[in-house]
């Protein structure tokens, strides 16, 4: 089963002429066809844009890159150039962009083969996966329990071996949690490393693209493959691309830090901080000191990411009005009504719930909120730059609970938030972390852990996750 | 999931439920005209859930106020921006262009 092989695997084959794009593709097409009437990863397949690429790939035999033929999958709010790109919104379900996201281009000059558009929680914001206007995902370990989000279908078809790799966004833990509900590596990069142009999001200060495989070397190769400066992004950085350098070597003296305060929060399930608190023992085996901090400031955190990242989402999805493109209702009498009706039947609950509260914070000039929550994400990321003085890394887990069964969910919004207490800190401070799999809990779901570091310092985590990896082995 | 983790549930669902109902009056007053200004029209169910959702995220909104923000700027994005200069395409417009400029179809009567 080719489609069960890791990327550096399917590169030593093809180097080889050991198996032939057309067959790792047709693996991986089978396997969607198979599988995914039940677990939703994809909103649109391009099978036969696949098998053209392959079989010319094959024609021309010289392989360009180490992604050449391997075959990946898209979130669906990454513009690809005459491919729908939905958000897994009503808004947008007949889109077609007429140009692509550099992160695209970038995968195509890399001879990558295209398998399709992967579903998520409706124009990125939800933690689910259940958001999505088509249908929602399910976690491949077992279908009644969620995939996470918002980039659901990027890990799951991962997981469930319908992609070699997939790309994914985060903005408040979009790749991070749904990894670890997945059982697979997720990279969340250094805000500004890969570029944004042609990324459909909804808080600019927030988000950054990045990939998710099935092994954190794997994760190095796609990582190197999409990042670097794009004069098209206002927040593209030039910075150092290296992300293999230190991957081999060993952990021997390195510190890591645990934040107090959220070992001490009781919403942690007894499952997860058994893994997690495993994760430790892991690491002292490499030679790691592993540390337990105090990090006061984190308990803003959730709150300022709310506040921040919803009155960032108001202003841009204001833009989806019916007039430009999109969905647009069908009867109304004037221009207050067309935008009015439009946005009522074109958005999802959890997106007009946000843009609502986005609309209340960015009006409410009494306690000025928003102004409070970025006073709050400067104290925080002060606290981060502190530790990352002494330590190499900050480990946590990557979500109190594991992936929750559909109809389950927590019973208020302040519940369902909670899930991303240990996500939020990082997008707020644009830091780089890598979410990887541990163990599974009693009911055999995932459990993960989120391995974060100081800007640019994308190599630690992957040098930490490699050697963990090959300590733990890769989940099955 | 363990005992304690369904007493802490139980606790916390009765904090909530606490503090809902001491500022849901206010969110009512809100809601209206909040769909206005964001221009969304809801259906009556989804302005309920909508009302009761926004009462929790406004309870959580108070803990930055914890934190001493005297002689702290806030944070607006974590990297430099660079502004980005295109020039100007048109594609495919021709059959819309007059006298320079374009014309652009009449949407709403």
């Amino acid at each position: 089963m080719p489609n069960r092989l890791s990327i550096s695997e399917c590169i030593k084959l093809l180097d080889n002429r050991e198996i032939k794009v057309t067959e790792l593709v047709n693996a991986y097409l089978r396997e969607i066809e198979n599988r995914d009437e039940e677990i939703n990863a994809f909103i649109t397949v391009t099978k036969d844009e696949a098998l053209e690429k392959a079989e010319e790939l094959d024609r021309k035999g010289k392989r360009i890159s180490p992604l050449s033929g391997i075959p990946g999958g898209i979130k669906d709010n990454i513009c690809t150039k005459n491919i729908n790109t939905t958000c897994a919104s009503k808004m947008l379900k007949d889109f077609v962009p007429k140009y692509s996201a550099t992160v695209y281009e970038r995968l195509l000059d890399n001879d990558f083969v295209m398998l399709g558009k992967l579903n998520m929680d409706e124009f990125a914001i939800g933690g689910g996966g259940e958001y999505s206007y088509f249908k929602p995902v399910k976690n491949p370990y077992n279908i009644s329990h969620m995939a996470g989000g918002s980039s659901s279908g990027s890990a799951a078809s991962v997981a469930a071996f319908e992609c070699a790799f997939s790309l994914g966004t985060d903005t408040g833990g979009s790749i991070l949690k749904p990894s670890s509900y997945c059982g697979v590596v997720g990279m969340k990069p250094t805000f500004g490393t890969v570029s944004r142009y042609g990324v459909v999001g909804f808080a600019p200060s927030l988000e950054q693209t990045g990939p998710i495989t099935r092994t954190v070397l794997d994760n190095a190769i796609v990582l190197s493959k999409i990042a670097g400066h794009d004069e098209k992004d206002p927040c593209s950085i030039k910075r150092d691309l290296d992300f293999l350098q230190d991957i081999d070597k060993g952990l021997k003296g390195l510190k890591i830090a645990v934040p107090k305060e959220l070992m001490d929060m009781d919403v942690i399930q007894r499952d997860v901080r058994k893994c997690y608190e495993k994760s430790f023992e892991i690491f002292k085996e490499l030679g790691c000191q592993v540390d337990v901090v105090s990090m006061p400031s984190l308990q803003y955190s959730l709150s300022a990411y709310y506040a921040i990242s919803s009155s960032e989402s108001a202003s841009t999805l204001a833009r989806y009005d019916g007039i430009r493109y999109g969905h647009r209702t069908e009867e109304y009498s004037n221009i207050e009504e067309l935008y009015e009706k439009t946005r009522g039947e074109g958005f999802g609950i959890d997106v007009k719930k946000r843009i609502l509260f986005g609309t209340f914070l960015l009006v409410e000039k009494e306690k000025n909120y928003l102004d409070k929550a970025r006073k709050a994400r400067t104290i925080l990321m002060n606290e981060y730059e502190r530790l990352f003085k002494e330590y190499s890394i900050v480990l946590t887990p990557a979500s109190p609970i594991t992936a929750p069964a559909f109809g389950e969910k927590q019973s208020n919004a302040l519940e369902k938030y909670y899930e991303d207490i240990f996500t939020t800190p990082i997008n707020l401070c644009g830091i780089p972390a890598l979410s990887m799999p541990v163990c599974k809990d009693s009911n055999g779901l995932p459990v993960g852990i989120i391995l974060s570091a100081r800007h640019y310092d994308e190599k630690t985590l992957y040098r930490f996750g490699h050697a963990f990896e090959a300590a733990r082995g890769i989940l099955k | 999931m363990d005992a304690l983790f369904l007493i802490n549930f139980a606790l916390k669902h009765i904090y909530d439920i606490f503090l809902t109902t001491k500022v849901l009056e206010v969110i009512i007053l809100d809601i209206t005209n909040l769909e206005k200004l964001a221009k969304i029209r809801l259906t009556e169910e989804e302005r309920k859930e909508i009302e009761k959702d926004l009462a929790y995220f406004t309870t959580m909104l108070e803990d930055p106020f914890k934190a001493d923000t005297s002689n702290v700027q806030g944070t607006t994005i974590v990297s430099h921006t660079e502004n980005v200069y295109r020039d100007d395409l048109v594609e495919d417009f021709e059959d819309l262009l007059f006298d320079g400029e374009i014309i652009v179809p009449r949407i709403v009567e």
